[in-house]
């Protein structure tokens, strides 16, 4: 009988051994990086923004939180919000002809009341600057850091063993989204932009935190920036329209007819709509385009001499401090290049048909998140060692996570328009200055709903800067 | 030896023959090493014997030795008994699974040898000495069926050889190679969708017509003693040429208004005239015949495969470019190792055994639903009767290596290679029979 017990025993433990074995693994092999207490600083990509606006389907799907669920099998803690989203997410209003719009209605804040500072701090709109410096200033600063600090304090207090830092993309992204170089208002200073970074990863790394870095995309090949050209479509054929001798017309900028490197940017859709930017004798007003519908070929080489020298910074100080780096440049340049092959179907950065961009045509879409989630894993894992799985795509191609965009099903045919609600929203939260007296544009000429202005939002106001 | 044909069997052989096969590769890639079944119950560690008519094939150096007229006939069974996927990370992710269908192909064998002058002997060869057939099961769940869902590679070589006694201890043989070959290719289509993730929008039909193409071999046997010989052999690499049509079938999304921009890019119900090519690669072999005792033979064989001319394949919509595709291999040279043993039993019946390790010529980046390539072991069983009548059987389990593909996104070397990740698992099992006259 004893033996038999004693045999019992032994399968029973050989039984849990084997089970246990083929358990899957909560908490993965980091390697020599410690996960116990992750903590995010970062902007709007950070934040899991995406069409427009915050809203919790895709902040669940954050770069920080889809690392940190990789990473430890748990949940982070982050400034969720409640549907539509803050400010509300943007929609296909119409497929034919393609407008984009805002969702009625405004998100809630849904975890207001956590005792401590999130897990991931990352604000739309902040520079690297701003991590250092900023406490307040927009609803949606308050929504994320709600006086308890900075963005920097905030990570520190949390004591952080591993902080994710995804920092700089505004300190680039105004220029190219407002069409306007300014030095020290669009565009940071180098040696600003050197001395706030160090000081940031310094910090963290100070408090004993291991830290997984990423260097900035070019900015100048998103949708929001690459999507018009600067020549007029026949938006039947998708085709140039052949002017006088042959050649395409150019459309017209700020200081006469767009070179074939000048890009229009896709707010200035609702302008071209209404024949703004069209020379007369090709059917148009003859009025040209502002200056902040047009990036000129040399904002374009200087914004993307400057993401050179941010990511040149960025890579020294991930050297000096051991910290990995995400390539999200490399990320951005195949699918503005080749595009992603996932498992047979190409993912561009085309806006609308590529898939990898949200409809604000800046942000990615949650599959261009989900691949930037799985290149920082990359990283970390070649850095510490580690043997983090990658974040399952499946379900961002065919599930649940695909289709964090809301849409009315119609026809991708025609031109885009840009809606001017949907222009000014996203410049807002990005903290983008256009100016006194300059307008997004004019209303777009089919959006019969969903046509609000900032004003509209009760929680927002215009960033202060 | 064999002997005595008759026209009737001829006429059944050729019958038999011209079925046109295809099989899932039981060599490494898309080669096919089973070509006669005394040899592959050796594991076609042959080359230095090479004395039935499938020396076409192994050693045509062999045919010299061959002083009767023979009719050989056979097929070679090949079932896989396993296919199995199980997905990784990122895509198709730990939760996608897929299964080949179950099939059974029968590549077959047919050859003719006649002595036409003192020390010359004419062959006439027919195999089928390359193909693949990689079926999916359920093509409407299937993870990889953007890539392949139904792939098919069918080769038919028609080898004329001529074979001299140069000694009585040494033969030389050359052959003329001319194959035909068609390729058949089935997937999906998907398409980033406007309303996020990815959109199942079609069905892709690739078809070739049964192109031809010309090589040519070699081979050299050399009897030292009665105890020992060696055999050299060479297959050239041939390149065909296809050309086909393409066809698209929309699959209705349930948007009307997308499915209706989709019809606007894609041209459904339409046969597009579409080339490729194929460069198959060249074959070297070498072989080592020991006489252990006067009833025990045993030989050891070393094979290389020229695969690295198997670098891309491209598909060209001649009319419709924007279809057209690169798809790259970029595979290595391979070896293949292999021992079979013959123990005589009697005058009449002889056991074989034997063991082949053939090693894999596809780099991991290209391993995919396409052809999920592996190291393999195989182990065969083989028997053999002489008599009025010869046949001779032989079975061959093979068992590929688990097969995985889990590199980081694309690498600079293959920026068009889908990321598709995860473990396959194969084996196969073969049952040849070939009888002569």
């Amino acid at each position: 009988m004893n033996r038999f017990r004693a045999l019992a025993v032994l399968a029973l433990a050989l039984g849990l051994l084997v089970s246990g074995a083929f358990m899957p693994a909560r908490a993965q092999d980091t390697g020599s990086a410690d996960f116990t207490r992750f903590v995010a600083i970062g902007d709007s990509l950070g934040a899991g923004f995406l069409s427009g606006g915050l809203v919790r389907g895709a902040q669940d799907d954050s770069v920080p939180a889809l690392v940190a669920l990789q990473a430890t099998g748990q949940q982070i803690q982050q400034p969720l919000v409640s549907e539509p989203g803050i400010p509300a997410i943007l929609r296909l209003q119409s497929l034919s002809p393609l407008v984009v719009t805002p969702l009625p209605g405004i998100g809630q804040p849904v975890n207001l009341g956590l005792q401590r500072p999130y897990d991931n701090l990352s604000v739309p709109g902040f520079r690297i600057g701003d991590a250092l410096r900023t406490v307040t200033g927009n609803p949606v600063i308050d929504l994320v850091l709600r006086g308890l600090g900075t963005q920097l304090q905030q990570a520190l207090a949390l004591q952080p063993t591993f902080a994710l830092v995804w920092l700089g993309n505004n300190d680039v992204l105004a220029a190219a989204t407002s069409g306007r170089v300014i030095e020290g208002v669009t565009l940071t200073p180098v040696a600003q932009f050197e001395a706030d970074y160090t000081a940031v990863v310094g910090a963290l790394k100070a408090a004993g935190a291991d830290l997984a870095l990423a260097n900035l995309p070019n900015v100048t090949s998103i949708p929001y920036v690459t999507t018009i050209p600067s020549v007029l479509i026949n938006p039947a054929t998708n085709q140039p329209v052949p002017g006088p001798g042959g050649a395409p017309i150019p459309l017209l900028g700020p200081n006469g007819p767009l070179g074939p490197n000048d890009r229009v940017l896709l707010p200035a859709s609702a302008k071209l709509a209404q024949g703004i930017g069209i020379p007369a004798f090709a059917g148009g007003t003859g009025q040209p385009l502002g200056d902040a519908d047009v990036l000129s070929a040399t904002e374009v080489a200087v914004i993307q001499a400057r993401v050179d020298a941010f990511n040149a910074i960025i890579r020294a100080t991930a050297t000096a401090t051991g910290s990995s780096l995400a390539d999200i440049n490399a990320l951005l340049r195949q699918a503005a290049g080749p595009g992603f092959n996932i498992g047979g179907i190409t993912f561009t950065e085309d806006y609308i048909t590529g898939g990898s961009f949200s409809l604000d045509g800046v942000h990615p879409s949650p599959l261009g998140y989900a691949v930037a989630a799985d290149e920082f894993i990359r990283s970390i894992n070649a850095t510490y060692g580690a043997d983090i799985p990658p974040v399952d795509l499946f379900p961002f191609l065919f599930g649940d996570d695909a289709s964090a965009i809301p849409s009315i099903p119609g026809a991708v045919v025609g031109n885009v328009v840009f809606s001017g609600a949907a222009t000014r929203q996203l410049l807002d939260v990005l903290r983008v200055d256009r100016g006194p007296g300059r307008d997004a544009g004019p209303r777009a000429p089919r959006g019969p709903r969903g046509e609000r202005s900032a004003a509209d939002h009760p929680t927002l106001r215009p960033p202060n800067h | 030896m064999r002997s005595r044909g008759t026209a009737r069997t001829i006429a059944l052989a050729a019958g038999l023959s011209l079925v046109f096969v295809a099989a899932p590769a039981s060599g490494a890639g898309f080669l096919i090493f089973e070509h006669g079944s005394k040899a592959m119950g050796m594991a076609g560690a042959f080359t230095a014997q090479a004395d039935d008519g499938s020396a076409m094939f192994h050693n045509a150096g062999g045919l010299a030795f061959q002083r009767e007229r023979s009719i050989e006939a056979g097929t070679t069974l090949i079932t896989n008994t396993e296919g199995d996927f199980s997905g990784l990370g990122p895509f198709p992710g730990p939760n996608a699974s897929g299964e080949q269908a179950d099939a059974l192909f029968f590549p077959s064998h047919f050859y003719y040898v006649q002595p036409i002058a003192p020390a010359w002997t004419f062959g006439l060869g027919f195999n089928d000495p390359f193909g693949l057939a990689m079926e999916w099961d359920n093509p409407d769940d299937w993870p990889g069926r953007f890539i392949n869902y139904d792939a098919e590679l069918r080769t038919f070589d028609l080898n004329p050889t001529l074979a001299w006694q140069a000694t009585p201890n040494l033969g030389i043989g050359f052959g003329a190679v001319l194959r035909w070959s068609d390729i058949e290719l089935n997937q999906r289509v998907g398409v980033p969708s406007p309303f996020g993730g990815a959109a199942e929008v079609g069905d892709a039909h690739l078809e070739s017509d049964l192109e031809e193409g010309f090589g040519w071999n070699v081979g050299i046997l050399h009897k030292v003693t009665p105890r020992f010989s060696w055999g050299l052999a060479y297959r050239s690499k041939m390149t065909i040429d296809y050309a086909g049509d393409g066809r698209f079938t929309q699959i209705p999304t349930g948007i009307p208004a997308f499915d209706a921009a989709v019809r606007l890019q894609i041209p459904f119900d339409q046969n597009l005239p579409i080339e490729t090519s194929i460069e198959f690669p060249d074959l070297a072999m070498l072989g080592l015949a020991f006489g252990l005792t006067p009833n025990l033979l045993l030989e050891t064989d070393v094979q290389w495969t020229g695969w690295s001319s198997f670098d891309e394949l491209e598909i060209d919509f001649t009319q419709n470019s924007r279809f057209s595709r690169v798809i790259p291999e970029q595979y290595d040279d391979a070896f293949a190792y292999r021992a079979g043993l013959a123990w005589t039993t009697s005058p009449q019946s002889q056991w074989r055994f034997g063991y082949v390790f053939d090693e894999t010529p596809q780099p991991e980046e290209a391993v995919g639903p396409l052809l999920p390539d592996a190291d393999r072991d195989g182990f065969t069983l083989g028997y053999g009767y002489t008599g009025g009548w010869d046949f001779d059987i032989a079975l061959m389990y093979l068992q590929f290596d688990e097969r995985t593909r889990d590199e980081t996104l694309s690498s600079p070397q293959f920026p068009a290679e889908p990321i598709f990740h995860g473990t396959y698992n194969t084996t196969a099992f073969l049952l040849g029979l070939t009888l002569g006259f």
